[in-house]
């Protein structure tokens, strides 16, 4: 051993014992890996996205193996008395009581307006000085806040607060699944003049919008950290079908290469997924405190914002595309 | 002894090389990367000083997570898997951090030792002879693991540590 790394190594010892304890492994990060929830306000600018009816990649993303939730939905609902937590955006306007709020989009400004409250519980008992991310401008103070509450009447009152947990930022480098075998020596990239066949796709599928999905392009090497080879930027085309998966690809593959194409079967349609859209974007789904659907073509799922699941948000929920749409309450039951 | 048992025996919070999927349930999941958490933090509070290292930690977990499937045994330790997503999660930690206007280099900057002339001296090292020598001596990896940090061989790994040490050389004015 040199005198060099001696003192490297003593050094380092040193400085590893002055380390704290290691955190503790947080489970409820993964008790609800189905729902990685959005940054209030931070994330805002992508929910102009989904409101403009762009799909996609700015989506909830779910795990397509993450494990089924515990309880079904009738073990969900929120019912008076029931305590509730989770986070959201707390919006205290003039003139109006507190609010936990699905909020509307956030403009990235120097001084950014007030959030919307697209849908909006009353709440008692937060103390708007301790708003994380907390802002106030025309009369109106809001910020982001994580809350143990009691609903009772359509209302929360807070038992706890603490700041809003940031959720973990989604990586647009990751890698992503394509639910197709890999070809013998993997996927390839596609040709440089690739778009007419890309046009001729797009047109082939929005011929027939109740059985296919959005198209999709999908990075099969996208993330590796070790991954030095030349198959980054190597992109698979997804298509959904709700229909023959044979007999799609057979359809498709007259118009585009089949080495590039990937086609699965799925439960929603473009045409499907856009109508539990409109579905929502309704005066009577405010008045149920239902907010806005989020397209989710990426695990083949449309969820929806509120902030409680009551009985009667569930019950429009239900009404939609055959129940098949899956709330995302901010705030859920805990006892 | 051999260089790894020797590290081995000295920080009894070193985990043995694991293999196997990771188990696809959340508390199986827990039991699997428990062991490996201290390195993990070390690792963060080392790549990302300015960072909360147990953010970083965390959003390393949720990262091992919904990527677990990519895990291959075959192809490495669980640790240097775990460590590797850590390097990634304590690099954009660090990118946050320098866009979101506070003044931090997007290269590793150097988490003060405890021996401040030491540290002003690894402080002159280039940004890969830093990396190594953050992963081996201050976070105390194996050069396996290191290797898996830096994305390299485990040899690479040899002859950046011997390139730094020779340019600390001079500088500590130490024997070779």
């Amino acid at each position: 051993m040199t005198d060099v790394d001696r003192l490297l190594n003593e050094d380092g010892t040193r400085w590893r014992a002055a380390q704290p304890t290691a955190p503790e492994f947080d489970p409820a990060l993964f008790a609800r890996p189905r729902r990685f929830r959005w940054q209030p306000l931070a994330a805002a600018a992508a929910v102009v996205i989904i409101a403009a009816g762009v799909v996609g990649a700015v989506t909830l993303r779910r795990s397509p193996d993450a494990p089924p939730p515990a309880a079904g939905p009738a073990d969900e609902i929120v019912r008076d008395g029931d305590r509730v937590a989770g986070q959201g955006t707390v919006i205290a306007a003039q003139g109006q009581p507190v609010r936990m709020c699905v909020s509307g989009p956030q403009v990235s400004l120097p001084e950014p307006p007030p959030p919307d409250c697209v849908v909006g519980v009353p709440i008692t008992g937060i103390d708007l000085g301790r708003l994380s991310s907390r802002d106030e401008r025309a009369g109106t103070v809001w910020g982001g806040a994580w809350v143990e509450a009691v609903y009772r009447a359509g209302s929360l009152t807070v038992t706890r607060q603490e700041p809003y947990r940031q959720p973990p930022p989604s990586d647009p480098t990751a890698a992503d699944p394509v639910p197709c075998p890999e070809p013998p020596g993997g996927w390839t990239r596609p040709p440089a003049d690739n778009q007419a066949a890309e046009a001729r796709l797009k047109k082939a599928l929005a011929r027939q919008p109740d059985v296919y999905a959005e198209l999709q392009v999908r990075y099969p090497y996208g993330w590796h950290l070790q991954d030095e080879s030349d198959r980054k930027g190597t992109v698979v085309y997804l298509v959904g079908t709700t229909g023959d998966v044979a007999a799609a690809r057979r359809e498709l593959t007259r118009v585009f290469p089949a080495e590039h194409l990937c086609v699965t079967s799925v439960e929603w349609s473009s045409a499907a997924m856009r109508a539990a859209q409109r579905a929502f974007n309704t005066k009577e789904a405010a008045a149920a405190g239902v907010g806005w659907a989020r397209l989710d073509v990426i695990n083949d799922g449309v969820g929806v914002d509120l902030v409680v699941l009551d009985e009667r948000a569930a019950h429009f929920i239900a009404g939609v595309a055959g129940g098949r749409v899956e709330p995302l309450p901010l705030l859920e039951k805990t006892g | 002894m051999s260089r790894r048992a020797e590290r081995a025996a000295a920080d009894p919070e070193r985990p043995e090389p694991s293999g196997g999927i990771p188990p696809g349930d959340p508390a199986g999941f827990a039991d699997w990367v428990r062991p490996h958490l201290p390195a993990m933090a070390r690792l963060a509070a080392r790549l990302a000083p300015a960072a909360d290292r147990d953010d970083v930690v965390q959003e390393a977990l949720v990262r091992a997570w919904t990527k677990r499937r990519l895990y291959d045994g075959a192809r490495g330790t669980a640790a240097a898997w775990l460590l590797a997503i850590t390097a990634d999660q304590a690099a954009k930690a660090r990118r946050r951090a320098s866009s979101g206007g506070r003044i931090v280099p997007v290269e590793p900057e150097p988490a003060a030792g405890p021996d401040p002339d030491l540290a002003r001296a690894v402080a002159t090292l280039s940004a890969r002879q830093r990396l190594a020598v953050d992963c081996f001596y201050y976070a105390g990896l194996s050069v396996t693991e290191t290797a898996a940090v830096m994305g390299c061989s485990e040899g690479t790994v040899k002859s950046t540590l011997s390139d730094a040490r020779a340019r600390l050389r001079p500088l500590l004015e130490v024997s070779p």
